[in-house]
């Protein structure tokens, strides 16, 4: 079946020019993530990675695919333009010029999209002033200087360079998402995370072959990890479909229920959002406690306990994550407008009078839903950090020493492993992958009528 | 040597890959080799003529490729035409034909002579037998150019038909044997519909299709492509409710209990509407399964009363409804709304209910259209078109130069602030016009309008003639004097296209006065939703060389201009205050021509979506109908009955094996047929609720596609469930072969219509192309921590602002009334 898709693909003229148009883009790339950008001693980078692997920046670089760890020309990758997409977005509920125009069809969206890009060239503007400003000031582990000839000049260049770079990966996603296949843009950042998976693999591999690792550890993690995706992919798909009808039509003599219109609500509508949201949030007091340094020892217990493995930080996250959870529902998806768009082509759901009741009904629905999609999000999140760094019970008022004298080592201070997809990158790329297979399939879908001819019974006659 | 005068604007459009071809250089060498042919043909007799085409077509049957017969068959026409008709097509029309042959759409205007123009390709394709289309606007025309151009096509050896409304089957496959063929495109639409359900090789009238020529090209291909040909079957009366909710819908009060969005395109009950709906019906709760059928005629006869107006969508006459076709402002023959709605609109203006019936089998004119391998087409207004003739029918548009130059003036539209304002100007101007003798032709939206306009000059004392689909029987004659010194003549869109204003009428004296005193003035009263529909209109004055004008008269308070809020558009400081006078600022005509862009790209976004949705299916029906042919030819047997065994035997021991095996055929094609019917309502629905989808954050099309692909895919089994399950039927019925108990007896009778499928300017496709949104950036991956900032700015903002009020009824209609007052006031005080 798999084969037989993967011969289709490129027995489609058509489909085998976007397929590899968008692999030639996504090629384009990783090109642009490997040159550096000019002034940046790359020794002194290599070392000063190595040391900061783990941190809060190394999180972000696997975002970039290590662009960001290279210093390279797409440090920015597409993160401005998210940025700057998600800013205009929630500037359309605020600012009723944009509201308006968001709602005035073609010229409307190309007007907002163009926005977006200049939003998105301030964004990267911003943001490559702060990495030229921080990285100037960086030294390698033997004292020497990451950037050689510090100053304006090298402050404007950097700029320029990575702004200019950040609005060339916006137009290879662009390109992507217009003549290759599936949305460009997440294509881009799905390319950036998968692409340090192969080496990933083979570090896990190799620690348990030298010992460092248990291979007990690894026979089960693979099931695991496995099964965790499989789960992503299970929820990410449902959702509960609120039947639909329309009052216009009777197509000849058959009426047709509304078995067919629905309205999809998914379990988790507010994709990755809330987490990011919320691991933001939760990065704030380390980042404040590492400024301050220890001078301010109440700062640093807070921080303390809101790190990797804490009870307090596990709650909190899981807290913060269905917060937001509700929040980002609330801001992208409005059930009076949907009510009020359902009522004005006719549609309404069987039994609920249409406006003000449905909009309430589709409110309540989606509530329940949102709160197990939170669960969820939750769960997916926690989950990877449980296994890298336990779970410290000892911290866990009153019982904490009690449970910590009997629970094995193994969930108070966790399997050590670092799970190369954490609950965000997993999500990501559960959720492009899904995407990009469906889009795939829709332009299959065509060519898997063969049969419908092919069955041939072109026969003989009898006898 | 034809050339176009190309600014450097349109070369850069070509540059940058506008399909428009300006530059003709190309034809220049071909045009050439035609005008020495011509030289080497003058000379001979006809009956050598003749055997020059013989030879050239015995080449074409031979397998000669076109292009090396091209230039040659081409200087035959245009000898032949020369002898027939005394007509000698100029190089213009040469290169049109050239143009076409390969595959364009040629923009040539009125006058200049697209008929003769369309004979050559039409030729030079017929010459390898396999027959070619030439689709006219109408029926009148195409028995009037086939029997016009027959002269030519007979002295050449090829044989010409044509086919109108009211031809039986017979005369039907005579016209289609015959090398060209003249026929509208929606009766050769409504012969392959009745060729899909036939059930007898014998009974087919087409031949397999090869080349078609379309007259009016971007009426026929993009304005009408969407309008569903309909084939349906087996009268049933179903006894509706539709008088009574009728008169129900008559009594509810706009604003209070329903409400009408601000497109004019949708009406929903209010929660008030419902109560009082309910209780006048007793019918519970009306939106509850039980009350799906009560509830959709209920729809229906709002629609009906609210959206559908008489005398501008539709005109009743005779005891009947006929509708009226937006773009043409005809009366459409044969054309229904949808089923419900027709009954409703039926039961509002208490006419005669007519047929309805199952739909049979329905293709749209761009799908049927699209079935030619090869299509070129003529029209006046090509290059407005041009980016979806390019994207629908990959044709290019070409632009040929009038063979005399077009002086016609088009001054720059007059705008008024208010509606009362711009019609006193326009009859003072017809009346100022007329005085001279000049003739006028006036163009207005509607009927209704064109009524008004025609009392209002009556009352100036100025005598006109109206043209509108009320009186289309003198449409002949009211055209015809149009031309004439001191003709004044009002009319709809009907006067646009394929409309032949002929100065002075035939009389060469006269012709020379009107001429002097500066041709036709065409006074446009409104701007229409397409540029070229206004084009059109235009197109009428200055015909072959000769002067004319037009203008437009616009006011602010214009149905395209209120609809679509030009005056958001136009800036506050430029917004005039009421007054009599014309506006004189560029700034506002800009505006206004910018609003009339916006709509039309709206409306071709539209048409873009609907299309993508139909492609899909358009696939699947290509497939079956393939399958279909392949049973209905013999090619393919069915195997089904066969593989039941010791049954199957005994039946054919019984019948004999070409009987059973008959039966056979006919109940697969039956299941078929009905099979693709239910899947095509099946698709309706769920396009239906795809918006619904893009709301849940899926990308509709995605979801459509894989969605009907799988019910496609399941067809094929129930086809083959049927099947089986009508043998079992015949083999525990005694083994009789008789397909009328078996309920699969085709229809007793068939009619085909068409039906205006989106009656409220395609509100589907509107929905469609709403906001989806789409994967909202799964990357959304990298928020990064000046959003939180952000998002506290956003979340202070939202508290400040009120929370957004439960809309209510009151709200909405207060709003809404008072935007008319302060329209009704406006103009009042202004006219008082």
């Amino acid at each position: 079946m798999l084969t037989e898709s993967f011969r289709n693909i490129f027995a489609i003229p058509d489909l085998r020019k976007r397929v590899l148009f968008t692999f030639a883009m996504l090629a384009v790339y990783r090109v642009g993530c490997i040159i550096p950008t000019p002034g940046v001693d790359p020794q002194v980078l290599q070392e000063l990675m190595a040391q900061m692997a783990g941190t809060v920046f190394g999180f972000l670089n696997t975002f970039t695919g290590s662009a960001l760890g290279n210093a390279a020309v797409f440090s920015l990758g597409i993160m401005p333009y998210i940025t700057a997409s998600i800013i205009l977005q929630l500037l359309t509920v605020v600012i009723p010029y944009l509201e308006k125009l968001s709602k005035e069809g073609e010229l409307g969206k190309r007007k907002i999209t163009q926005y977006t890009r200049y939003l998105t060239l301030v964004v990267s503007m911003i943001q490559s002033t702060g990495i030229a400003f921080t990285v100037q000031r960086f030294t390698g582990p033997g004292g020497e200087q990451l950037v050689p000839n510090p100053g304006a000049g090298f402050v404007l260049m950097t700029i320029l360079t990575l702004t200019t770079g950040c609005a060339f990966v916006m137009w290879l996603g662009e390109q992507i998402s217009e003549r290759g296949i599936g949305n460009g843009i997440s294509l881009i950042i799905f390319a950036g995370i998968v692409i340090g998976l192969p080496s990933a693999i083979y570090d896990t591999f190799s620690r348990a072959t030298s010992g460092n690792l248990n291979p007990l550890t690894v026979v089960v993690l693979v099931p695991f990890m496995l099964a965790v995706t499989a789960f992503i992919v299970f929820m990410e798909r449902s959702q509960r479909r609120i039947p639909v009808q329309y009052a216009k039509r009777v197509v000849g003599r058959k009426v047709y229920g509304g078995q067919n219109t629905y309205l999809p609500l998914r379990v988790n509508t507010g994709g990755v959002i809330p987490v990011i949201f919320a691991s933001s949030i939760l990065v704030v007091p380390s980042v404040v406690a590492g400024f301050l340094g220890p001078n301010w020892p109440w700062v640093q217990t807070v921080a303390d306990n809101l790190g990797f493995g804490q009870p307090l930080h596990y709650l909190l996250y899981a807290a913060a994550i269905i917060f937001f959870s509700f929040f980002y529902v609330s801001i992208i998806f409005n059930p009076q407008d949907t009510a009020e768009n359902m009522r004005k082509y006719g549609g309404f759901i069987p039994g609920i009078r249409s406006g003000r009741r449905t909009a309430e009904y589709i409110d309540r629905v989606l509530t329940r839903l949102t709160l197990i999609g939170s669960l969820y999000l939750s769960a997916v999140s926690i989950l990877p950090e449980l296994m890298l760094s336990g779970f410290k019970v000892a911290n866990v008022p009153i019982i904490g020493g009690w449970l910590d004298s009997w629970v094995p080592p193994f969930i108070s201070e966790g399997l050590g492993i670092q799970f190369y997809f954490g609950g965000t990158s997993l999500l990501i790329v559960v959720g492009v992958a899904m995407d990009f297979v469906q889009q795939l399939e829709s332009q299959l879908v065509m060519r898997n009528y063969d049969g419908f001819l092919k069955r041939g019974r072109i026969r003989g006659r009898r006898g | 040597m034809v050339r176009n005068a190309i600014t450097w604007r349109q070369r850069l459009a070509r540059l940058k890959g506008s399909p428009v071809e300006l530059d003709l250089r190309a034809y220049d060498r071909p045009l050439a080799a035609v005008g020495a042919l011509e030289a080497e043909l003058a000379p001979l007799a006809d009956r050598e003529l003749l055997a020059a085409s013989q030879e050239l077509r015995a080449r074409a049957r031979a397998g000669e490729p076109r292009q090396n017969l091209r230039c040659r068959g081409y200087a035959l026409v245009r000898e032949a035409a020369r002898r027939c008709l005394g007509l000698r097509p100029f190089d213009e029309q040469v290169v049109a034909a050239l143009a076409l042959d390969r595959g364009a759409v040629v923009e040539m205007l009125t006058g200049e002579g697209k008929t003769l123009a369309a004979v050559m390709p039409a030729y030079l394709n017929a010459l390898s037998g396999k027959g070619v289309h030439v689709l006219t606007f109408n029926d009148y025309l195409a028995r009037r150019d086939a029997g016009w151009m027959g002269p030519i096509y007979r002295l050449l050896g090829l044989s010409v038909g044509f086919v109108e409304e009211g031809m039986s089957a017979a005369e039907r496959r005579r016209a289609y044997r015959a090398d060209v063929t003249y026929v509208t495109a929606k009766e050769a639409g409504f012969d392959f519909l009745r060729d899909l359900l036939a059930t007898r090789v014998r009974d087919l009238v087409h031949r397999p299709f090869h080349f078609a020529l379309a007259d009016e090209a971007d009426s026929l291909l993009i304005d009408e492509a969407r309008v569903p040909l309909v084939i349906a079957g087996s009268v049933e009366r179903r006894d509706s409710s539709a008088r009574r909710l009728a008169a129900l819908v008559a009594e509810l009060a706009a604003g209070v209990d329903f409400e009408v969005d601000e497109h004019g395109r949708n009406v929903a009950l209010t929660e008030a509407g419902f109560d009082r709906v309910e209780a006048a019906l007793a019918c519970g709760n009306l939106l509850a399964e039980e009350n799906y059928l009560l509830l959709t005629e209920l729809q229906c006869a709002l629609h009906a009363r609210v959206l559908l107006h008489r005398d501008a969508d539709y005109v009743v006459r005779d005891g009947r409804l006929e509708v009226v076709d937006e773009h043409t402002g005809r009366v459409v023959e044969d054309r229904h709304w949808p089923d419900g709605l027709q009954a409703a609109l039926e039961a509002k203006e208490g006419v005669e209910r007519g047929s309805d019936g199952r739909i049979l089998g329905s293709i749209t004119l761009q799908h049927f259209l699209a079935g030619y391998p090869r299509l070129g087409g003529m029209t006046g207004t090509a290059q407005d078109a041009a980016e979806e003739l390019m994207d629908f029918y990959g044709l290019r548009v070409v632009v040929i130069p009038t063979h005399r130059p077009m002086i016609r003036r088009d001054h720059p539209d007059v705008v008024f602030t208010h509606r009362r304002a711009k019609e006193r100007a326009v009859v003072r101007e017809i009346a100022r016009v007329h005085a001279s003798g000049r003739p006028i032709l006036a163009g207005t939206l509607t009927i209704a309008e064109s009524e008004r306009l025609a009392a209002r000059l009556a009352g100036a004392g100025v005598p006109c003639q109206v043209l509108n689909a009320k009186n289309d029987a003198r449409e002949a004659e009211i055209v015809a004097r149009a031309g004439r010194l001191g003709a004044v003549t009002i009319s709809t869109n009907m006067a646009g296209r394929g409309t032949d204003v002929r100065l002075g009428g035939d009389d060469p004296e006269e012709h020379r006065r009107v001429v002097a005193l500066g041709g036709l003035y065409v006074i446009g009263t409104n701007r229409h939703e397409s540029r070229r529909v206004d084009l059109q209109l235009r197109g009428r004055a200055g015909r072959q060389g000769d002067p004319g004008d037009s203008r437009f008269f616009i006011s602010l308070e214009d149905d395209l201009l209120v609809r679509y809020g030009v005056e958001r558009l136009i800036p506050p400081r430029f917004r005039p205050p009421p007054r009599a006078e014309p506006i004189d600022n560029p700034v506002v005509r800009r505006e206004i021509a910018r609003a009339q862009r916006i709509v039309q790209g709206q409306n071709r976004e539209i048409r873009k979506t609907l299309w993508r949705y139909a492609q899909p299916i358009e696939e699947q029906r290509r497939l079956l109908h393939r399958r279909r042919q392949a049973l209905l030819r013999g090619e393919r047997r069915p195997d089904l009955w066969q593989r039941r065994g010791r049954p199957y035997d005994e039946l054919v021991a019984r019948h004999g094996d070409d009987a059973v095996r008959r039966t056979e055929v006919a109940v697969t094609l039956a299941c078929l047929d009905r099979a693709w019917s239910d899947h095509l309502s099946f698709v309706a629905d769920l396009r239906e609720g795809s918006h619904l989808v893009g709301l849940g954050g899926e990308d509709p099309l995605t979801h459509f596609k894989v969605e009907t692909a799988a019910a496609f895919r399941r067809l094929e089994g129930e086809i083959d469930d049927a099947v089986r399950a009508a043998f079992d039927r015949i083999a525990d019925g005694g083994g009789e072969l008789d397909l009328e108990r078996l309920g699969f007896k085709g229809p007793s009778s068939t009619w085909t219509y068409l039906i205006n499928d989106d009656p409220f300017r395609q509100q589907l496709g509107a929905m469609l192309t709403g906001p989806g949104n789409a994967t909202l950036a799964i990357g959304a991956a990298l928020y990064l921590p000046p959003l939180l900032i952000l998002w506290g700015l956003v979340d202070r903002f939202l508290r400040k602002r009120p929370p957004p009020p439960p809309r209510t009824v009151e709200q909405e209609t207060t709003t809404s009334d008072g935007k008319v007052d302060n329209k009704g006031n406006r103009a009042n005080t202004v006219v008082d």
